[in-house]
């Protein structure tokens, strides 16, 4: 107790000696809270889905039209841009996997299995 | 020049006849009755030698014209003007858009509304549901047949999507890309080519009613109708009547001149006799609807009734009634006489004319003639603009320039898809009429360029004050110094110098001796100076002195180089240190270029108004891929972002931060000297517009970037439509409140503060004085709880 009281006497002298100014707010920017990754839309999985079957079908041109389709319903949406490299790395075009991948990766911070294989593929693009 | 040589030939023939028959004649010159035979076989000689000259020319002529038939449809027919389309909107649930804002784009894409939908080509609206009866559209992926969908909206969006024929829900399907502009070959010549199978029968039962009842009996002449013809104009004293055949009328439309004469009066029957020889008859109706010249539209020559149909009556021409086609095969006839636009009354009268010989003819019956007879024409008050939107279309040339040819473009009927965004464009045209009313300027011309930083597509551009005006296009080719516009770019290179936006610098007046020996005295643009502050108050207050001070000590000047150079924007082999102000030239589609790169956080995608080229056999030419590099370093780029969120908050662009209230929004103010140029680049959640004020005689305008291009660009904007910016985030970065004088650490609701974000390890290492009394009140109240 006498030690808590000696470490706040110097204080209370200060606070007398101080008058704390009025506390003002500034409108500033206040950051908003990162989105937790959610579920696409709708129309961007059917898109993805549709994408991926023509992967499958090694129809690659084809698979990057759908995909382009969905980054411009949601370009944000992360696995969009992790498909499109798979079909860039299926066409061994590594300069164009590597940077959609990146910016799969710019989008999927919030999500840790994404991000994943979003490094394992980044290393493929470099192989 | 041919013709002489034919006359030559047989009178040296004749010459030597006469040399070779010497001996004889004197000999024969007192016999008459062999003087009687040779003056006989010489008649003969000469009649046929005649003949045979006669024959020769028309031989010769013959084959001119089968050179020129051969010419015309030996490949292509017809010079296929480019279509150039926007990009076709998704539609899908969760689409933010009103039934309204839909309707509209179906209006530009040619889309009637109807009561209920029933063909492919019409809509029908209701409260918050829309039914499309979409078109059949060959993409670059699928050929989508028609199909009716209904549409329902809730709270702006669109909240289902279904097949109206299956019931069944749709994921996401794309609506009929609206058509931009075409390019039309040099002749001035557009249409639409159409295939025999597409020509609605109405039609051509119209056609050969009116003008070749016996087309498809006839030899390419009609020998009969041309005496009747004859008989027709003798009694009238003048032309009254024309007997050609429709092959004669497309021999004469493709081959031939206008004048009347009797020689091109031959040609036009021999080209037609010729032609039926060679074609079909579908095959020759379908060039006469693909080739007659129905109507001029400023500098366009509007040939064919399927480009007619769409210019006139907004509808291809398988939706036409009756007498829509009455009209159209009625200006057959006399396309400048017949312009509904331009001379309705006698263009109805014509069209009820035809409908009269329909009548007669037993096409349609007495009620229906007087139920057709009485509507009006039907026909567009205006025809609508051949190039509505010039800006965009000219930078779409110039970015196909690299790899198709002027004549690729204008002959070859390709199908360009493009990423033009056809409501942002009316949206940002109609803020910018209304903007620009508050400056009561008429010299003053503005350039706009609108695009979706994420994907690096360019959306939407405006070049001159009359957005239609085909002219000088500033938006790409106005080069005029960028003055603070430059700022975010020297920022980025100042934090990869080490400093960070809490550096504390001075707003002190600086000297520069410059290479030629002249001294460079630059000045804040209100002739003050403002002390101490952080680099980040400077940047949102846009003063010049810190700036020009950190360029030129901390490296700055050499790091916007660098940088201006990665974009492809150095123009200049020597740096200056007044480029730290933006005396660079630039364009503003180059300024949107390095905004796009900032708005994305270092990533680099080339503004593009190209999706893909085919052409027209549907075979894909070129396809723009995404395209994404990283440029800049991302973490650095968030804290230019996130300086120009405070421009948009508390700097010179605060502005925004009344007008939008609760929206979060980046930008950078730009004036140049004397108020020349008064600029603004700001984005939002996807959309980054760059807006350009000034003259093209470079007078000054007395706008600075806050009081013109930035008030401008809300306006804009406003119509356009914003959505708060989500700035992101990197593992790198840590954020913080500090003072914004001092730079010391601070805290929420203190004075001065403001939230930052700094690079792992260059946090400020001091507390700001609001911190340390912050403490001690924090202290006092843990006291009184005690």
């Amino acid at each position: 107790m006498a030690k808590r009281l000696l470490i706040l006497i110097p204080l209370l002298l200060s606070a007398c000696a101080v008058k704390p100014p009025p506390v003002e707010r500034t409108e500033t920017y206040h950051r908003p809270a990162q989105p937790k990754p959610k579920a696409p839309a709708p129309a961007v999985s059917s898109l993805q889905r549709k994408a991926i079957q023509l992967i499958n079908a090694e129809r690659y041109d084809d698979a990057i039209g759908y995909l382009q389709r969905a980054i411009k319903i949601d370009p944000r949406d992360a696995r969009s841009w992790h498909y499109l490299a798979q079909a860039y790395w299926h066409k061994q075009d590594y300069p164009q996997c590597r940077a959609m991948v990146r910016r799969a990766m710019s989008y999927s911070q919030q999500n840790a299995d994404l991000q994943k294989a979003n490094r394992t593929l980044l290393q493929q693009c470099f192989e | 020049m041919s013709e002489g040589r034919r006359k030559k030939a047989p009178a040296r023939k004749r010459a030597a006849a006469t040399s070779r028959r010497k001996p004889s004649r004197s000999k024969t010159r007192t016999r008459r009755p062999a003087a009687g035979r040779g003056r006989r076989f010489s008649r003969k000689r000469i009649l046929l030698g005649l003949g045979a000259l006669f024959l020769l020319l028309f031989l010769l002529q013959v084959a001119y014209l089968q050179r020129l038939i051969n010419a015309r449809f030996d490949g292509e027919t017809w010079a296929r003007p480019s279509r150039v389309f926007a990009r076709p909107r998704e539609l899908f649930v969760g689409l933010e858009a009103s039934p309204q804002q839909l309707m509209r784009e179906l209006e530009l894409a040619d889309y009637r509304p109807v009561r209920r939908v029933s063909r492919p080509g019409e809509f029908s609206l209701a409260t918050n549901r829309l039914d499309i009866y979409l078109r059949a559209f060959d993409f670059i992926d699928e050929s989508r047949p028609a199909q009716p969908i209904r549409l329902r909206f809730e709270q702006g969006r669109v909240a289902s999507l279904k097949s109206l024929d299956a019931g069944h829900e749709i994921d996401v399907i794309r609506m009929t890309p609206v058509l931009i502009g075409s390019f039309v070959p040099g002749n001035g010549e557009d249409r639409r080519v159409i295939d025999f199978a597409e020509i609605p029968d109405e039609l051509v039962g119209i056609l050969l009613t009116v003008e070749d009842r016996r087309f498809y009996e006839h030899l390419g002449v009609n020998p009969l109708s041309i005496l009747r013809a004859l008989w027709a104009n003798l009694r009238a004293g003048h032309t009254v009547q024309g007997g050609s055949t429709l092959t004669q009328q497309l021999a004469k439309n493709l081959f031939l001149s206008s004048e009347r004469s009797l020689w091109r009066k031959a040609n036009e029957a021999l080209l037609a006799l010729m032609l039926e020889m060679r074609f079909d008859k579908n095959s020759l109706l379908t060039a006469y609807v693909n080739e007659v010249f129905l109507l001029q539209h400023k500098r366009v020559a509007v040939h064919g009734f399927a480009l007619a149909s769409r210019l006139l009556f907004k509808q291809p021409l398988s939706a036409l009634d009756t007498d829509q086609l009455a009209l159209l095969v009625g200006m057959v006839k006399g396309p400048g006489i017949y312009n509904p636009i331009l001379h309705p009354d006698r263009a109805l009268k014509r069209r009820n004319q035809v409908l009269a010989i329909l009548r007669e003819a037993g096409r349609i019956d007495e009620a229906r003639y007087r139920e057709l007879a009485a509507r009006p024409l039907g026909v567009a008050r205006r025809l609508p603009p051949v190039n509505p939107f010039p800006a965009y279309l000219d930078l779409v040339k110039k970015q196909l320039a690299s790899n198709y040819s002027a004549e690729d473009l204008s002959d070859k009927g390709l199908r360009i898809f493009t990423a033009f965004d056809p409501m942002r464009q009316l949206a940002l045209e109609s803020g910018l009429k209304r903007g620009l009313r508050r400056f009561e300027q008429a010299d003053l011309q503005v350039a706009v360029v609108l695009a979706d930083y994420l994907s690096g597509e360019l959306l939407a551009m405006v070049g001159d004050r009359q957005t239609d005006y085909p002219g000088f296009n500033r938006a790409i080719l106005a080069q005029r110094p960028v003055g603070s516009l430059i700022k975010p770019m020297l920022l980025y290179g100042l934090l990869q110098k080490g400093l960070n936006l809490a550096t504390p610098v001075e707003d002190q007046p600086i000297r520069i001796e410059q290479s030629d020996g002249r001294i460079w005295e630059p000045a804040n643009y209100d002739r003050q100076l403002h002390g101490e502050m952080t680099l980040y108050q400077a940047f949102i207050k846009s003063y010049n002195l810190p700036f020009v001070r950190l360029g030129v000590a901390q490296g700055g000047l050499q790091a916007l180089a660098g940088s201006l150079q990665k974009l492809g924007l150095l123009k200049q082999s020597v740096v200056y240190p007044s480029m730290l102000l933006g005396t660079t030239p630039m364009t503003p589609f180059e300024l949107a270029q390095m905004y796009q790169v900032i708005a994305n956080g270092g990533y680099l995608a080339p503004l593009s108004t190209l999706r893909e080229v085919v052409d027209k056999t549907g075979r894909l030419l070129t396809r723009v891929p995404l395209s994404s590099s990283e440029l800049f370093d991302r973490s650095d780029m968030i804290q230019v972002q996130r300086a120009m969120i405070g421009v948009a908050e508390e700097g010179t662009a605060r502005y925004l931060a009344q007008r939008f209230e609760g929206v979060t929004l980046a930008g950078k103010t730009g004036t140049t000297d004397d108020a020349r140029d008064s600029w603004f680049a700001g984005f939002s959640d996807r959309l980054l517009t760059v807006v350009w004020l000034g003259r093209d005689d470079n007078q000054p305008i007395g706008l600075t970037g806050s009081s013109g291009a930035l008030r401008l660009w809300a306006d804009v904007m406003d119509e356009v439509g914003i959505e708060s910016l989500r700035l992101g985030d990197d593992p790198q970065l840590e954020w913080h409140y500090v003072d914004r004088y001092s730079g010391g650490l601070s805290a929420e609701g203190c004075k001065n503060s403001v939230l930052l974000p700094f690079r792992k390890g260059q946090v400020p290492g001091f507390r700001s004085t609001c911190v340390e009394t912050n403490l001690i009140q924090r202290a006092i109240q843990w006291l009184k709880d005690f």
